[in-house]
């Protein structure tokens, strides 16, 4: 492994490492803008110039091309290196609005971190300054200001390269040039909204975000993306504290947090955008009882008798759970405990034929929508006697021998269609616990309203097998509560014999029964960030 | 020094480019030379070696030092590119070796390419050629029914191709790498080096680039042997050099001269200074992208070191003679607007400095400049010089700065106080 010196501080990094991979080891940031590590290297933007001086010579290079080699020596902060930053700095600003007011990048912003931490000359500028199309769609989620380009080309790149077909290119020649999408193509591929993360400035933006928010108002916490088995790691962006536009929308957006393991700097569209659904005037807000509004108490002291009542009769052979795997490991564990261990119903379900088969490819999208399938599977989910599927939990209702059905966030209502009322009918009670507003939450025994990934904490397993946590962002909405704090009190009602106070402490049993899920430690973050990479490029 | 035609020997036939006719003044000999003796490649690079021959597009790399770094058992193919681009503001030589003396031309393809170990040449010609492309192409296929090209050329197995590849008039695919991407098909934005050509060229083969008076100086090579080729030049320059002498000479025109022939030899004695008696006021000695000279700086000898230690450069050798009545502020607004206009946009200096000097100089010869425009630009111009990918950025920033310092004064005489 080679060994070089940057800044007159010794490393060693692996064969081929680039000198700004190097440097950052050594927490040193060599400015740049063209060069991202998911990307190939352009060296274009001309910025992270360093002087290298190699078997006696001296001479000032890109750091983005260069690999470490042994004997280097590297500086980055010569009067001469200044000197050059400080001048493509210039150059990359001569042309910019400078339009920060109003700029969603503001606060995030390569020109004006850099400015800060490299230029503060004062303006030259003798000409005007040019004029590029200000305010254009580039696809369905993202939009263009061409003028705030500094064409650094890692969007052309990005769907070149990782996505494999040129919706965007870089047109024209000399300072004329200007981003644009490809004639006739739109930047409609699933990954499209990771030309915002990657874009320095405020070029490209999500059209979503445009205009919502300063990014210094925004919190973040560290979560696990739900819409696939894929387990993308993900950073809510959200903020409480300003509510004077967004008509209590606290979830601003969701950004990729780098995991080598799992999504690399990237994630879906799908994912990225689907966050509408936890702000959402359609969430279940409080507890039902025959489609009247209730509260905690009543709910569940009606839960426990309709379950009590059916103990005797039908028996638990009568019994039913279907849950869909969108649920934490915890709750999984927790439904264990209560409806396999506890009241003993026959028959748990999870094996929900999919709705929606999503189009998988093969850089991050799965086929299955729901994000913990592995650890369904993983926790051994199902009755002691045998392992039901839900549909033929839904064919013995229907022939009459089930009579008490417990359903978990399952679509039955898109499962079945109009069927759905003969079902119901074929039941004694049915219990519905669910995170959004239904014809079949209105039409069940009880219904209880339960909180998002995003409003709580818990684990997923994705479809590889690697168990991740995720952070809870904001409170739950109106009364919901999270799953295990829901079959936690129902458990107590139905004299089941353990009790948790949080998560963790649901987890760390899980854990306990569970070994090859001990490889988490709670409280550290993980999806962790390894090795040389960091998430801001 | 006396004119020394080699290159430009045949110029004065109109018949040359017909293949009987340039056969009968010896066209192709040391190509049939080369087969019948089946002269070792390595002796042919060897001999391209001593003969000092350098590249003649601009930037004076020894040629045969070139071939060499092309891999001799590299799996891939390995690709010629004749670099037939010439957009050089001044320059016209390249168009009248391809319109003039074609079959020279492609006997010094010949020969590189099996001195190399090439099957596929490629001539990248400038989009406005139409007229050299249609000559050059004649030829192409004369000698192709002569078995001079073609497949299993004179029976020795060897195989050449030449394919000639029209641009579409962008300046900067002169420069070798944009010339490849420009030749795949893409943009013709210039590439990071390394790797180099002759390892990663063409198609991800290894290339070798050569401008066409270089390669329609390698026939002269073997007929003359490499020593005494070399004799001609100077010491690191061998052979000769076509200059092109243009602007207000009073003899226009193309002159073969010996390598180290001073500036001032060919502006006074072969172009016949400057024309109806007026005063030199400048000499822009190599094409637009080298820096002026003052008419007291002309006793240079035109050879690649001594240009650059002149503060100048050979480039092209294209001379640009401009006589007393001449702006210098407007010669450097056309110049810089050239270049503002040709930055192929990739990188970040040139592509803003180019246009910034360039409206800076709109600015200064339209009479609205201040002092203080004179100093920006004497302080951007090394901003873009050496900061870039490849070499366009330094093409302007270096005249910029001698434009400006050497005429101060008059570039003061345009600004109001």
């Amino acid at each position: 492994m080679p060994e070089i010196i940057i800044n007159d501080q010794q490393i060693e990094v692996p064969e081929g490492t680039n000198l700004i991979l190097a440097a950052r080891k050594l927490g040193i940031d060599i400015p740049h803008f063209c060069y991202h590590p998911g990307l190939s290297v352009a060296g274009s933007c001309r910025m992270c110039q360093v002087e290298i001086e190699q078997n006696g010579r001296k001479r000032i290079d890109l750091a983005c091309t260069n690999p470490a080699q042994d004997g280097m020596t590297v500086k980055t902060d010569s009067p001469e290196v200044k000197g050059i930053v400080k001048a493509v700095l210039e150059f990359l600003l001569l042309n910019h609005p400078t339009d920060c007011p109003i700029c969603d990048d503001a606060g995030e912003c390569k020109l004006q971190d850099y400015y800060m931490l490299h230029g503060l000359y004062d303006n030259r500028l003798n000409v005007d300054k040019w004029h590029k199309p200000k305010v254009h769609r580039a696809g369905p989620n993202v939009m263009l200001d061409a003028e705030r380009c500094v064409l650094c080309g890692r969007c052309v790149r990005f769907c070149d390269e990782i996505w494999g077909e040129k919706q965007l290119g870089i047109f024209g020649h000399g300072s004329d040039e200007v981003l644009m999408n490809y004639p006739g193509k739109d930047l409609d591929n699933p990954y499209s909204g990771n030309v915002v993360d990657l874009c320095p400035v405020g070029a490209l933006l999500d059209r979503d975000f445009h205009f919502q928010r300063r990014s210094w108002y925004l919190k973040s916490v560290k979560s696990i993306c739900p819409s696939c088995s894929r387990g993308c790691n993900t950073y809510i962006h959200f903020d409480t504290d300003h509510d004077y536009k967004s008509a209590g929308k606290r979830i601003m957006r969701l950004k990729p947090r780098y995991n080598v393991d799992v999504n690399r700097w990237w994630i879906c569209d799908r994912g990225r955008y689907g966050y509408s659904s936890i702000d959402n005037p359609n969430r279940a807000l409080t507890p039902l009882i025959a489609g009247g509004e209730t509260g905690w108490e009543q709910a569940l002291t009606k839960s426990e008798t309709l379950i009590r009542s059916s103990l005797k009769k039908p028996g638990p052979d009568g019994l039913a759970l279907l849950m869909a795997p969108n649920a934490t490991n915890e709750d999984v564990y927790l439904a264990l405990r209560l409806f396999r261990d506890t009241v003993k119903f026959a028959n748990l379900g999870y094996d929900i034929p999919s709705m929606e088969k999503l189009a998988a490819d093969n850089i991050l999208l799965t086929d299955d929508p729901y994000p913990n399938r592995r650890g369904f599977k993983d926790l051994g989910f199902g009755s002691i006697s045998n392992t039901s599927e839900a549909a033929e939990i839904i064919e013995a209702i229907f022939a009459g021998q089930i009579k008490g059905l417990v359903v978990c966030g399952t679509n039955l209502e898109g499962m079945l269609g109009n069927q759905i009322d003969n079902l119901i009918a074929k039941l004694d009670w049915l219990i519905v616990l669910d995170t959004h507003k239904s014809s079949l939450m209105d039409k069940a025994s009880v219904a209880l309203p339960l909180a998002l990934p995003a409003e709580r904490e818990g684990t997923f397993t994705n479809v590889k097998g690697l168990v991740q946590k995720f952070e809870k962002a904001v409170e739950p909405t109106g009364q919901s509560l999270p799953l295990w704090e829901v079959l936690q009190r129902l458990g107590k009602r139905l004299n089941a014999k353990w009790s948790f106070e949080e998560t963790h402490t649901v987890f760390k049993s899980l854990a306990e029964d569970k070994p090859e899920y001990d490889t988490l430690n709670w409280l550290a973050t993980f999806g962790v960030n390894k090795g040389l990479y960091l998430d801001s490029w | 020094m006396p004119e020394l035609k080699l290159v430009s020997k045949n110029f004065e036939y109109d018949d040359q480019p017909d293949i009987k006719s340039a056969m009968s003044r010896g066209a192709y000999q040391q190509w049939k030379r080369v087969l019948s003796e089946k002269i070792p490649p390595e002796d042919i690079i060897e001999e391209v070696k001593t003969a000092k021959l350098r590249g003649q597009g601009g930037a004076g790399f020894p040629a045969g030092v070139k071939w060499g770094f092309v891999p001799k058992d590299s799996p891939k193919p390995k690709y010629l590119c004749v670099n037939a681009d010439e957009g050089e503001p001044g320059t016209f030589k390249d168009r009248a070796l391809l319109e003039k003396d074609p079959h020279q031309l492609l006997e010094g393809i010949a020969i590189t390419c099996y001195a190399v170990g090439i099957h596929t040449a490629f001539i990248y010609m400038r989009g406005e050629f139409y007229e050299p492309q249609r000559i050059v192409q004649d030829a192409i296929d004369q000698a192709k029914k002569e078995g001079l090209l073609g497949e299993n050329i004179s029976g020795s197995g060897f195989n050449l191709e030449v394919i000639i590849h029209m641009g579409a008039g962008a300046y900067i695919c002169g420069e070798e790498t944009a010339l490849l991407n420009s030749l795949e098909g893409g943009k013709g934005w210039p590439r990071l080096k390394p790797p180099f050509p002759a390892l990663v060229g063409a198609f991800n083969c290894p290339t070798v680039i050569n401008n066409v008076e270089t390669i329609s100086g390698v026939p002269h090579i073997l007929r003359m042997g490499g020593e005494e080729f070399a004799k001609i030049g100077t010491e690191k320059d061998g052979g000769t050099k076509l200059f092109g002498v243009s602007g207000h000479a009073a003899k226009p025109g193309l002159y073969e001269l010996p390598m180290g022939t001073s500036l001032k030899e060919l502006i006074y004695d072969h172009a016949g200074g400057v024309r109806d008696g007026k005063g030199l006021k400048a000499v822009i000695p190599g094409g637009s992208s080298t820096p002026i000279l003052k008419p007291d700086e002309l006793d240079i000898p035109l050879e690649f070191e001594a240009m650059m230690d002149a503060g100048t450069m050979l480039g092209s050798g294209a001379a640009v003679v401009l006589d007393e009545t001449v702006s210098i502020p407007q010669v450097f607004m056309v110049m810089s607007r050239f270049y503002a206009h040709e930055s192929c946009g990739q990188c970040t200096p040139c592509r803003e400095g180019c246009t910034w000097v360039y409206k800076t100089a709109k600015k200064i010869a339209e009479g609205n400049g201040q002092p203080s425009d004179l100093d920006l630009i004497l302080d951007i111009a090394p901003m873009f010089n050496g900061t870039t990918v490849c070499p366009l950025g330094a093409a302007l920033a270096a005249p910029a700065v001698a434009m400006v310092e050497k005429f101060r004064d008059e570039f003061l005489k345009l600004m109001k106080n």
